[in-house]
């Protein structure tokens, strides 16, 4: 599988494939994102496209109005990203069940309108272009990696990837993960064994905006303009679909919506409007009938099988 | 003098808005327990409708609304049933998420059938006052009357009549209301419906001074749950009360201090109170 | 005479104009079994969910080990030593056996975000450590048959063994118990006090709450009745069943007066 990975851009040619493949990585990696504070601390952020925004217009703005490096721009924007995280996180995490959907909304919305009204900062409506791509990364003897082409960027964004995968299979598998495992089963439970269900909360939140932050970065320096519509709702819907039709609550599920839905998307392009509308009956259709998704019916047909050859 | 004057008419229409999107969704709310999130999109299919028909068949105004009242009550059982009844015994997240899937269908429906662009809505009338140094249009003052009247209709409904109190009683305790006989579903239903039929209404009533455009529930569903959570989820009087409080507060602040962030500085003030009191300003202990 | 653990003074709780705890006073030392029971509606859930910070005293004083814990939150009260079962059998449903087991212990709940997400080799000892120390609990629960079993798949009476590991699972002091043998057949209870007995045992002191009056008879050092939210009766299990007072709140007047006196 990771072979596949590595070779692909040489095996898949052709700009506008090669551009899917980065843009689907950098879809992964917000999704796995929202799946930390959603699929495994059971708290539904719907301004999670919302601190993808921030990331991206963080790393774009320090880059271009303050000249700095890609490389210093972007930890400080996933950094910058997380702790506006933290600081909304405070409040309304604070809030019980029905309430923080609709508070992290109107809190999306709230920061959407800032980031288009802005004008001095963020340009508003018009928003920013011409963002550079990366420096160029030196190598000893005298070649550098440069990240103007397509398959570059790929091999940034896939980096990128593994590093979020490997992170936060660490975490989920490990005893802090099962803290917040427990959060989302049951507050009152998770409390009553001594956990602080507040901090575990916050943590989950501020580590998952700062990987939106993170995919955000990616992407302005990737697309090179930025609009506001990249921290709409609507960003949080997408990316709420490819992790709920992936596999909420699972390490595979957000990759896999993260690749096949935007796929999916680009091919129905020609439907434009329809198909938002067949996302939606999908969600629908998803969270009705197969509320785990992709993987989690794969799952529960596996365990099926299993049962009926008997095996024990 | 008349700036003010008419800058306060301008928020209690505002408010009658906001009054009716936020009586919809706590009514909706106090019984099913459940935050209508495509509200907004339903609030946008009531313009909508209202606009086709008096378009395309050329129906009156009046007649236009209560078609669309009509068709958005019977749409609101039509979701209930389908879409949320299945629902319930999940968590509430998975009614969110349901509702996200709403939006986009019944976003997007009508963006592929109506396309983007703003639209013209035709009045109900076009006589325009001139009094104490304003000047209003009489559909503005259609918007407030109609409101004002409605409200307290729909009040004296829940008190005086016998499906009135079966709503309250079901928004009450719902497994003693089935106890009583009540038939809880169908209560629920109704209400459902009775929730998406204001929407419309408020939605017909402010179209012809707003333009329509697919999205244009978002802020206002947006507002309207600003206000149920100050106000008290599934209480009437908080709606009311709130959704006029926050159109003069919205109108005023646009009018003498700017428009730009009006937004920012309202959901700015709903994080802060939710934060000090997590069960809003009013709110059923739920 | 043991230490004094756990000691309530003056407790009120007043939800709206209903007093549902009126001046509860009472105390629990180290080592004992000690029962609450009482009618329905009595307060006895809400006597446990003051003491364990489900729910703000209106009045009134909570002590453990001499330190006061009036209106600490929940997990406060259960780093210092208190755990609890819930009437309502409550699991990690979705989880197995071994992961509700893992999940309560402390180790879970100290375990440092940052160091689990660098992957440090102290992390994975702990992990290994947890592991081990779940597996012995659910030896200890007599479940180690279905330790992979997801919580919400086993029969009542394995859950109410699991609740009872779980809050075992965080090395408390004092055990909260609420109904552990409720809506359990014989068989079921037989091995619950077993495992409640050899708890007590090994150190732990417990207090539980159960309406069966043989089991309460049987196990109890030390009963608490309630009524109506105030105390009834407190002492040995023969001085409280031949109390008038817990007579009657049970059966009523009338039975006592059939009865006359004793």
């Amino acid at each position: 599988m990771i072979g596949f990975l590595l070779i692909a851009p040489l095996i898949i040619t052709g700009k506008y494939p090669q551009h899917i493949m980065v843009m689907c990585g950098i879809w992964v990696i917000a999704s796995l994102a929202l799946n930390l504070i959603l699929g495994y601390t059971g708290q539904l952020n719907l301004a999670h496209g919302t601190f993808f925004g921030i990331g991206a217009y963080a790393t774009a703005l320090l880059v271009q109005k303050i000249g700095l490096s890609f490389w210093v721009a972007l930890p400080l924007g996933c950094a910058l990203t997380a702790f506006l995280g933290f600081l909304t996180g405070l409040p309304t995490l604070r809030t019980k069940g029905h309430y923080f959907p609709i508070t992290t909304m109107c809190l999306g919305i709230a920061i959407y309108y800032l980031i288009a009204r802005w004008d001095d900062l963020t340009g508003g409506a018009r928003g920013l272009f011409g963002l550079p791509r990366p420096d160029p990364i030196p190598l000893p003897f005298g070649s550098v990696i440069s990240f103007e082409s397509t398959p570059a960027c790929y091999y940034l964004v896939l980096f990128f990837v593994l590093v979020t995968i490997l992170v936060k299979s660490r975490l989920v598998k490990s005893l802090a993960g099962k803290r917040l495992i427990a959060i989302r089963g049951n507050e009152d439970l998770a409390q009553s064994v001594g956990i602080d269900t507040m901090q575990g909360k916050i943590v989950s939140f501020t580590i998952s905006t700062l990987f939106a932050g993170l995919a955000g970065g990616l992407f302005s320096a990737y697309m090179g303009t930025l609009m506001a519509e990249q921290a709409h709702y609507l960003l949080s819907f997408e990316m709420l679909i490819y992790v709920m039709i992936g596999g909420i609550g699972t390490m595979a599920g957000p990759i896999i919506g993260g690749i096949f839905l935007p796929i999916l998307g680009e091919i129905l392009q020609p439907l434009a409007g329809f198909r938002l509308i067949l996302f939606g009956l999908l969600l629908i259709l998803i969270i009705r009938y197969l509320p785990f998704g992709i993987v989690g019916g794969l799952r529960a047909a596996g365990m099926h099988f299993r049962q009926r050859s008997g095996a024990e | 003098m008349g700036i003010l004057l008419q800058t306060i008419i301008n928020g209690i229409m505002l408010g009658s808005i906001y009054a009716m999107v936020a009586l919809g969704l706590t009514l909706i709310y106090g019984i099913l327990e459940i935050p209508n999130f495509a509200h907004g999109a339903l609030y946008m299919i009531g313009a909508y409708i209202s606009f086709l028909v008096i378009t395309s068949l050329g129906v009156p105004y009046w007649l236009a609304l209560i078609v669309s009242m009509i068709f958005l009550f019977l749409l609101g059982m039509f979701i209930e049933r389908i879409v949320y009844r299945p629902l319930y015994v999940q968590p509430v997240i998975n009614s969110f998420i349901a509702a996200v899937g709403l939006i986009l269908i019944l976003e997007n429906g009508a963006l592929a059938v109506w396309g983007p662009a703003f639209r013209r809505f035709p009045r109900a009338s076009s006589t325009v006052f001139h009094a104490l140094g304003m000047t209003i249009t009489s559909q503005r003052i259609i918007v407030i009357v109609t409101a004002v009247l409605l409200i307290i209709a729909l009040n004296l409904f829940i008190k005086r009549t016998r499906l009135g109190a079966a709503i309250e009683a079901t928004s009450q305790n719902r497994e003693g209301a089935q106890l009583m006989g009540i038939n809880t579903s169908l209560v629920g239903g109704i209400t459902f419906g009775l929730g998406t039929a204001l929407a419309a209404v408020a939605a017909t009533l402010v179209a012809p001074i707003l333009l329509i455009y697919p999205t244009m529930g978002g802020p206002v569903i947006a507002m309207a749950f600003v206000i149920i959570i100050l106000g008290g989820m599934g209480s009437f009087f908080g709606a009311v009360v709130g959704g006029y409080i926050i159109g003069l507060a919205e109108t005023l602040f646009s009018s003498y201090v700017t428009t730009k962030y009006v937004d920012t500085l309202i959901f700015g003030i709903l994080v802060f109170i939710l934060a000090v009191k997590p069960t809003g300003l009013f709110g059923k202990s739920h | 005479m043991s230490e004094i653990l756990l000691q309530a003074t003056g407790l009120k709780k007043e939800f709206g104009g209903l007093r549902a705890i009126d001046d509860l006073s009472f105390q629990i030392n180290r080592g004992m079994i000690f029962s609450v029971i009482g009618p329905n509606g009595s307060g006895k859930t809400t006597m446990f969910n003051l003491v364990t910070g489900f729910l703000p005293v209106t009045e009134g004083e909570i002590y453990f080990k001499g330190e006061r814990i009036t209106g600490l939150k929940p997990f406060q009260i259960s780093r210092k030593g208190i755990a609890r079962t819930f009437q309502l059998t409550t699991l990690f449903e979705r989880n197995t056996v071994l992961d509700n087991l893992i999940i309560g212990q402390r180790a879970t709940r100290e375990s440092g975000v940052l160091s689990s997400m660098c992957g440090l080799h102290r992390v994975k000892l702990e992990e290994k450590k947890a592991l081990e120390k779940a597996h012995e609990l659910a030896e200890f629960i007599g479940l180690s048959r279905q330790k992979m079993v997801p919580a919400g798949a086993l029969p009542q009476g394995a859950q109410k063994q699991l609740s009872i590991g779980l809050a075992l699972a965080s090395a408390p002091e004092l055990m909260l118990l609420d109904e552990p043998v409720g809506g359990v057949n014989l068989e079921e209870i037989d091995a619950l006090i077993e495992l409640i007995t050899r708890i007590r045992k090994s150190g732990v002191t417990i207090c539980l709450i159960e309406h069966k009056m043989s089991v309460v008879m049987n196990i109890s050092d030390r009963i608490l009745a309630l009524n109506y939210g105030e105390k009834v009766a407190e002492g040995t299990p023969e001085e409280v069943c031949r109390d008038e007072k817990v007579i009657k709140s049970y059966l009523g007047d009338k039975y006592v007066a059939a009865r006359g006196s004793n």
